[in-house]
């Protein structure tokens, strides 16, 4: 008797079956006739939505259920499951006045927003190195569509460039690790792999060791880390802000539970040998993010660096013991998700007529002419900078608990130190909006409600998390245990 | 006689993979840089089918199949993008795609 439990991909598939059904609704809509697109995918993605937190509060609906014993159901692959189609549909609100206002305004951000969601639920969700990459490659090749999508605009199809140049060179790392682990234990099953690394011979560690290598290069470059950050900045910037939203935030969570399955979950047994190689990363990211970002004067290019500084911060919390370690980055995930999502999302509702605000000039008087804007703006960067009762602060206590639990107080001691120095470039922009006088006239986009009811939850979750942490934090800890 | 075939074909592979390594940091065309990223990914599907073949087991020769596909896929994407940055600049040069800093 063979039976596959197809429970676990249902959210997966609801939403594949949504972008058909916007692609399809997309080409038998009347020209001049208003566009289904958005309602459709909101529908989809709160189905998603809703499914997946029905079926984390029971197992009778499929909690802890594998298919074919290579995609999972469970607490770790749900918990990412209800952050990403929750950070999908924040994108989905911002975007629609984003691409009013700055041209392009077409339907395939939405299909190529839902395939990429596809991917990033698939890529938490496997516990085997073949469906790992294919939803990788599904997320991917989505994004490089998305990152171009303002076909008139020569930066965004550079944007797009890059970052598939990137994209496929890491890819092609990632496989290269996958197949020395394969020849060293006969099978791309995560859990296999494990029982053959922990058992290798002498000879074969090396093989292992190398394969780890090529594995964190290929992951290091999915989550922006230095040296393999290169093209965030580029990419960042070029990108439709919408679109860079949903990379900063959804792509480095997706990238992040795949890196914490393989690693701290599957490769326990060469911790000695990916531990202080991570440390190290970490460091180096944390400095060069950080130290990036003061240098630059535009805000996406800023708010890049400063992802890769986040980069940093989130692999500083790896090199602990699993389950802390696993806590306080799936914590930090949802924070930093949220924050990143409001920041981009709140400079997207701004642009007006294919103007973008993206210098401290363009956002100076804010505080004056949209006080809740500049308010939540406000929150979003202390956020970022890590300053008491925000999600921020809380969130890089624990990382930076982990690292230190594990013996990496000089990690810690970086992190903070460099936390300092971000506050230095997150701030001034907070200076800019309330210190400066704006020019005459008033040269931003009054955000639409569905982009109003976005910011609102970005601010909501990251005011929320700071102040009372406590059921993320327990949700974090039991998703962390079941790696 | 099987052992020394299977380590002489990952060996290969990575003299292949380096190959395309290099070339995509020395090469500047965008068409040639692709090609070079196809020849890692091929390099570890070698590795992948020696291995499988070494092992007896199927997974590594599976993967293979979905490393092709999805490869397919890539190429599809990456090459629209590719002519809509032609379309924008008449050159394929890398150097020239200039206006965000590389």
């Amino acid at each position: 008797m063979f039976a596959v439990d197809l429970r676990p991909l249902l959210p997966a598939l609801i939403v594949a079956i949504t972008a058909l059904v916007v692609l399809l609704a997309q080409a038998f809509t009347p020209k001049g006739s208003r566009s289904p697109s958005m309602g459709l995918t909101v529908t989809g993605l709160a189905g998603a939505l809703l499914l997946s937190l029905t079926m984390a509060a029971d197992a009778r609906y499929g909690r802890g259920a594998t298919t074919g014993g290579t995609y999972v159901a469970d607490d770790f692959a749900l918990f990412f499951h209800v952050l990403l189609i929750g950070l999908a549909l924040m994108a989905t609100l911002l975007s629609p006045a984003y691409y009013r206002e700055n041209g392009g305004e077409r339907g395939e951000f939405y299909t190529l927003m839902l395939f990429s969601l596809v991917g990033m639920l698939g890529l938490v969700s496997t516990t085997e190195m073949i469906s790992m990459f294919v939803a990788l490659e599904i997320m991917s090749v989505a994004l490089y569509a998305l990152a171009g999508t303002r076909r008139d605009q020569i930066e965004s199809q550079e944007s797009a460039l890059k970052y598939f140049v990137t994209g496929a060179f890491a890819s092609a790392f990632l496989l290269f690790g996958m197949a020395l682990l394969y020849g060293l234990a006969g099978s791309t099953q995560l859990a296999r792999v494990a029982r053959g690394v922990a058992s290798a011979s002498p000879e074969q560690v090396p093989l292992a060791v190398l394969g780890c290598g090529l594995l964190i290069v290929g992951f290091g470059f999915k989550v922006a880390s230095v040296p393999f950050h290169m093209w965030t900045p580029d990419v960042y910037e070029g990108a439709p802000t919408t679109v860079t939203a949903l990379m900063a935030a959804g792509v480095k969570a997706a990238a992040f539970g795949a890196f914490l399955r393989v690693f701290p979950g599957s490769l326990p047994a060469l911790r000695e040998e990916w531990v202080p190689a991570l440390a190290a990363l970490a460091a180096i990211t944390m400095v060069i993010g950080n130290l990036g970002a003061l240098a630059q004067s535009n805000l996406k290019r800023m708010l890049a660096f400063s992802s890769v500084a986040h980069a940093g911060y989130l692999m500083s919390g790896m090199v602990g013991q699993s389950e802390a370690a696993g806590q306080a980055v799936l914590f930090y995930l949802v924070a930093y998700g949220a924050v990143n999502m409001g920041t981009f999302g709140l400079l997207a509702s701004l642009s007006k007529g294919g103007r973008e605000p993206l210098s401290l000039q363009d956002v100076a008087g804010l505080g004056e002419r949209r006080p809740a804007l500049a308010a939540a703006l406000t929150v979003f960067l202390i956020s970022l900078t890590g300053v008491p009762i925000s999600a921020g602060f809380v969130g890089k206590f624990y990382l930076f608990g982990a690292a230190v639990n594990a013996g990496y107080t000089s990690l810690a001691i970086v992190g903070v130190l460099m936390s300092v120095v971000s506050a230095f470039y997150y701030l001034r922009v907070v200076v800019a909006m309330y210190m400066r006088e704006g020019e005459g006239e008033d040269a931003w986009a009054a955000p639409e409600a569905s982009a109003r009811l976005s910011l609102l939850v970005a601010v909501v979750v990251t005011l929320g998390l700071g102040v009372w942490p406590a059921p993320v934090l327990d949700l974090a800890r039991a998703a962390a245990l079941a790696l | 006689m099987t052992g020394s075939l299977v380590q002489h074909a990952v060996l290969l592979s990575v003299v292949l993979f380096t190959l395309g390594a290099l070339g995509v940091f020395l090469r500047r065309n965008v068409i040639t840089i692709f090609m070079c990223i196809e020849l890692m990914l091929n390099a570890v599907n070698l590795a992948f089918v020696a291995f499988s073949r070494s092992l007896g087991t199927f997974d590594g020769q599976v993967l293979v199949f979905f490393v092709m596909t999805v490869a397919a896929a890539e190429a599809a994407v990456g090459l629209a993008i590719v002519i809509a940055l032609h379309r924008h600049r008449d050159t394929l040069d890398v150097d020239s795609f200039n206006l965000l800093k590389w």
